[in-house]
């Protein structure tokens, strides 16, 4: 897991105030400004794919807390200062992604609900989820709640034999075939693309800065290291 | 996605303004900004400028490709050339009216600019519904689109992978036997 640390170090020029941000794993060091791309392009990702992607939890703990130092920087000048406007407004630029982001994801996560809780049954201990910790307890008591629910408004006036619910059986399930716009970032030699037939599979070499349209299935992987962004 | 927020994106540009008023760097979190002199050019996030602008605190400098000579080559080139040509700037028709829109008399020539950079839009739309016709017509699986802006992307979705979607569903229940894809080459924009 990369690591960020802020630009807070100029902050601290303007307002005096100056600390860090998470230490480091594997010594990748992101200043702010990057963060903030590539929170952004985690977003159109998340917006784009059509399955849940591993959240970026350290970019926006990293971001969120830039914004809450940011704010309460700005409490100290007055509203009437240049610099006002000019850093609130990019602080709701900021919190417009993160706060995007995180809706993306709760979106998905209604819509895929027992998909996502079935794997998160079946992961092994050292896969990582994909549901960060608060998604889980989001999902969880949207599960339990949604059976209540079920149960309190119609199962229980059902005849005694009709009163089971197999949750199990009304899931949806993302649609991992479905049609894509990627961008190519680095070189991807030999993509196998299936077309829905048996053999009908081709493999096509993506280069770098190349734009294709075609099945997400082929480039999810490509997706997970970074290879390629969606359009 | 919705044009909202292509145009967010946009927004992240970089431009020059000349600044009226003197200040000194802005140290925002997506980096420093400034120092700020009368007169001065300084490069700043396009929606700083479009917020300094309409708080008459400068002037805009169109980037390098807006002028009429540019996109006039540009709109020869992207009649001539049956597949789509390389854009000046990944947003250039949302840059444009950004920066029209809360500039107007700060950039030369704004009606000639407007006119072709809508022609050169036109254009590509329409070359992008009859290469998306054509693709759908002949079967194709997948396709290359090297060159599109997001924004015209953004016009043939969601149609288009949806309609893909449901191509790609019934070719999986029908297992048309079909022993290698076809290569398919058409507008050459939508290669195989």
């Amino acid at each position: 897991m990369a690591s960020y640390s802020g630009n807070l170090t100029q902050l601290s020029d303007l307002f005096g105030t100056a600390d860090t941000i998470s230490e480091t794993e594997d010594a990748e060091f992101l200043s702010a400004s990057e963060a903030v791309k590539k929170l952004e392009e985690s977003w159109l990702n998340e917006m784009l794919a059509p399955e849940l992607l591993s959240p970026q939890t350290e970019l926006v703990d990293c971001l969120l807390e830039q914004t809450k130092n940011m704010e309460e920087n700005l409490m100290a000048i007055s509203k009437s200062d240049f610099r006002f406007a000019l850093h609130r407004m990019e602080v709701e630029r900021i919190r417009y992604v993160v706060t995007s982001y995180l809706r993306i994801r709760l979106e998905k996560i209604e819509k895929f609900l027992g998909y996502l809780l079935n794997n998160e049954n079946k992961r092994q201990r050292n896969e990582p989820s994909l549901l960060t910790e608060d998604e889980l307890k989001f999902a969880q008591e949207l599960n339990s709640n949604t059976e209540t629910h079920l149960k309190t408004l119609g199962l229980r006036h059902m005849p005694t034999n009709m009163r089971e619910i197999n949750t199990q059986k009304f899931i949806t399930t993302p649609n991992r075939d479905s049609y894509v716009f990627v961008c190519v970032k680095d070189d991807a030699p030999s993509v196998l693309v299936s077309d829905g037939t048996s053999e009908g599979e081709i493999e096509v070499e993506l280069l770098k800065n190349s734009q294709h349209l075609l099945p997400y299935r082929s480039i999810s992987s490509l997706l997970q290291n970074n290879t390629v962004n969606l359009l | 996605m919705n044009p909202a927020e292509v145009e967010f994106l946009a927004e992240n540009q970089s431009i020059q303004i000349t600044p009226n008023f003197s200040h000194d760097r802005l140290y925002l979190i997506c980096g420093e900004v400034g120092p700020f002199r009368p007169g001065i050019p300084v490069q700043v996030p396009l929606w700083m400028a479009i917020n300094l602008k309409q708080r008459q605190k400068c002037r805009l400098t169109a980037p390098e490709w807006m002028t009429v000579e540019t996109l006039t080559k540009i709109k020869e080139d992207e009649g001539q050339s049956k597949t789509f040509t390389p854009m000046p700037d990944q947003h250039y028709m949302v840059t444009t009216q950004l920066i029209l829109g809360a500039a107007p008399h700060d950039i030369p020539n704004t009606d000639e600019i407007r006119i072709l950079v809508k022609d050169i839009w036109d254009m590509r739309i329409a070359k992008l519904r009859s290469s998306v016709d054509a693709f759908l017509k002949i079967g194709g699986s997948l396709a290359k689109v090297d060159h599109l802006t997001l924004m015209e992307i953004n016009t043939v979705r969601p149609f288009l992978p949806h309609a893909l979607d449901q191509l790609f569903r019934l070719r999986q229940v029908l297992m048309i036997s079909d022993n290698q894809l076809k290569t398919i080459y058409f507008n050459s924009s939508f290669v195989l």
